[in-house]
């Protein structure tokens, strides 16, 4: 269980983390949502034991993160949101390297994991791609197979799929009751695996919500193409949406909220092409503000 | 032992500099030694003079009378100056790499991702780089007696000259310690190398200037090279009185150091 309380970390000109209170119960899959520089990642520096809070404090199975850090790291598995490897390694080298650290000998997991996600683990890490160190960095996150896994925006520099491989194994993980923390500005990325959504915005949380209540709440745009210019205008005049009509036979429809309405009104027309626009942070921020961010 | 992968990284990271300056004051030891002749060092001194201004020459260390003995020479023409100078090098560059570059690179999250303490991996740190220090001395002592007793059978002072190795190693405990500190306190490497490796080069250039001129003798009580005091060694001086301050302030270095950066925010 990772428990935050009152968490303040102030680094000046308004950076930092402000009364930040969450908590993550067992078993649980937390999704931490919030655009670049909101405090995520300062947050999770908290919860390693890397800074010391100005006020408030961040437990995780009841044990301090500032003063029982090497206690709690029994029992976590860590991806940072820029991995630091020792580069003068090879990929394999810096696995066992830190499993060595953490006293774990099977490396039958960590084999499974390197094959999994395809990772050519006897290059020499200072000449790997940013994708490739992303590998190197969730082989050794899962590898000792922890109860609990605190991801620092896990899927930056995967291509879409390794993301795929990524999203299925953190299915695996919930399966097995681990309990998991994973940040993104991508709403997308965590929506299918999480249960709770905590969103923070320049170091303050913005919400905590179940991720069911959050998903009925979406609404999305869609553009929708015509088989003809009048068949667009025709649709403008009839339709209950909110629309933008947008270059000839092409209009954009806007907050669907249930598709199946949309996909009714459409059955009298001729539609030759859909889009559905990319669900992102920044339209979940209006919708929870009504538009008031 | 519990850490012995971070202990097989650091002998890999390091064994390159430390065989280079091992090598380096191995061969001017073994030089310096050859360069002794017992029936007076007219030749030597004139050859130097030769070669040098002898304001230069007394600046530098290389200060010495026709009669004297073995260990007077190598005192000053290799531990006046020159083992200043090499050693110093392998004390800046490994004491940087000890915490400071595992702090600015980033590394240090993956390190205390693993469940050990600050303490522990900053204290084994510690211990890595100050074993270093002691072995490149140990070494240096043993070949310097060994060379000795090859070139002038029974002619080396050999008392002195280990207690002169010990007062080194306790004089680099406290530069090696500063270095230690500045990686343990500070979260980039130009900062830490600003004060680790600054403050140990301004008190051995002081040390040079006060050799200068008698006028600038004053300079002594302003670097802490003055705590080694070669003269009473050989002499058989008291010297223990500034080996017991060296101890305590190379433990109070090291152990600052770990202790800061166990309580300080990382910026990782």
């Amino acid at each position: 269980m990772i428990e935050i309380r009152n968490l303040t970390k102030d680094f000046g000109r308004n950076k930092g983390v402000f009364d930040i209170s969450f908590t993550i119960k067992e078993g649980e899959v937390f999704g931490f949502l919030g655009p670049n520089g909101a405090g995520k990642t300062t947050t999770i520096r908290h919860l390693m034991g890397f800074l010391n809070a100005d006020i408030g404090n961040c437990s995780i199975n009841g044990l301090d993160c500032r003063k029982q850090t090497a206690e709690i790291m029994k029992n976590v598995g860590y991806l940072p949101g820029e991995p630091a490897l020792f580069d003068s390694m090879t990929g394999f080298e810096f696995i066992k390297f830190i499993a060595r650290l953490r006293h774990k000998t099977d490396m039958s997991l960590c084999s499974k994991l390197i094959e999994r996600f395809e990772l050519d683990a006897i290059t020499k890490i200072r000449k790997m791609s940013k994708g490739m160190k992303q590998k190197v960095a969730i082989v050794t996150a899962f590898m000792s197979d922890p109860e609990i896994l605190i991801l620092d925006e896990p899927t930056s520099g995967l291509d879409p799929l390794m993301r795929v491989e990524f999203d299925n194994m953190i299915t695996e993980q919930k399966k097995m009751g681990k309990t998991i923390l994973m940040s993104s500005h991508n709403f997308e990325e965590v929506e299918r695996n999480c249960d709770t959504i905590g969103i923070i915005r320049t170091g303050k949380m913005v919400c905590i919500e179940d991720i069911h209540t959050l998903l009925s709440k979406k609404k999305k745009n869609y553009t929708l193409v015509f088989a003809a210019e009048n068949e667009a205008l025709r649709f403008v005049k009839t339709t209950k949406f909110e629309i933008t009509p947008s270059a000839f036979s092409s209009v954009e429809v806007k907050s669907v909220e249930n598709f199946n309405d949309l996909i009714q009104e459409l059955q009298l027309f001729n539609v030759i092409d859909i889009q559905s626009e990319t669900y992102t942070l920044e339209h979940l921020f209006m919708q929870y503000y009504g538009g008031n961010n | 032992m519990k850490l012995k992968s971070l202990l097989l990284f650091n002998i890999k990271q390091n064994y390159g500099i430390f065989s280079v300056i091992l090598g380096v004051m191995v061969l001017y030891l073994s030089v310096i030694i050859n360069m002794y002749d017992p029936n007076g060092l007219e030749e030597l001194i004139a050859l130097a003079k030769f070669k040098m201004s002898s304001d230069l020459l007394t600046a530098f260390g290389f200060d010495i009378e026709k009669n004297a003995s073995l260990i007077r020479l190598i005192t000053s023409y290799f531990y006046g100056m020159l083992i200043y100078f090499v050693l110093i090098i392998y004390v800046i560059i490994v004491g940087n790499r000890m915490i400071v570059e595992h702090v600015n690179k980033g590394t240090m999250g993956y390190l205390l991702s693993t469940p050990h303490t600050r303490t522990k991996i900053a204290g084994f740190q510690g211990f890595f780089f100050i074993t270093g220090v002691f072995l490149l001395l140990m070494i240096l002592t043993i070949v310097g007696i060994v060379v000795s007793e090859i070139s002038f059978p029974g002619l080396l002072d050999i008392k002195a000259f280990i207690l002169l190795n010990i007062g080194m190693f306790l004089l680099f405990g406290m530069f090696s310690g500063i270095s230690f500190f500045s990686s343990c306190v500070f979260n980039e490497t130009k900062n830490a190398l600003a004060l680790g490796a600054g403050l140990p080069l301004f008190f051995i250039i002081v040390n040079i200037l006060k050799n200068v001129d008698p006028s600038l003798n004053f300079l002594k009580n302003f670097t802490i090279v003055s705590l080694l005091d070669s003269d009473a060694i050989i002499s058989g001086g008291n010297y223990f009185f500034s080996f017991l301050i060296m101890f305590i302030s190379s433990f109070a270095l090291y152990f600052l150091g770990v202790k800061l950066f166990a309580k300080r925010d990382l910026s990782l």
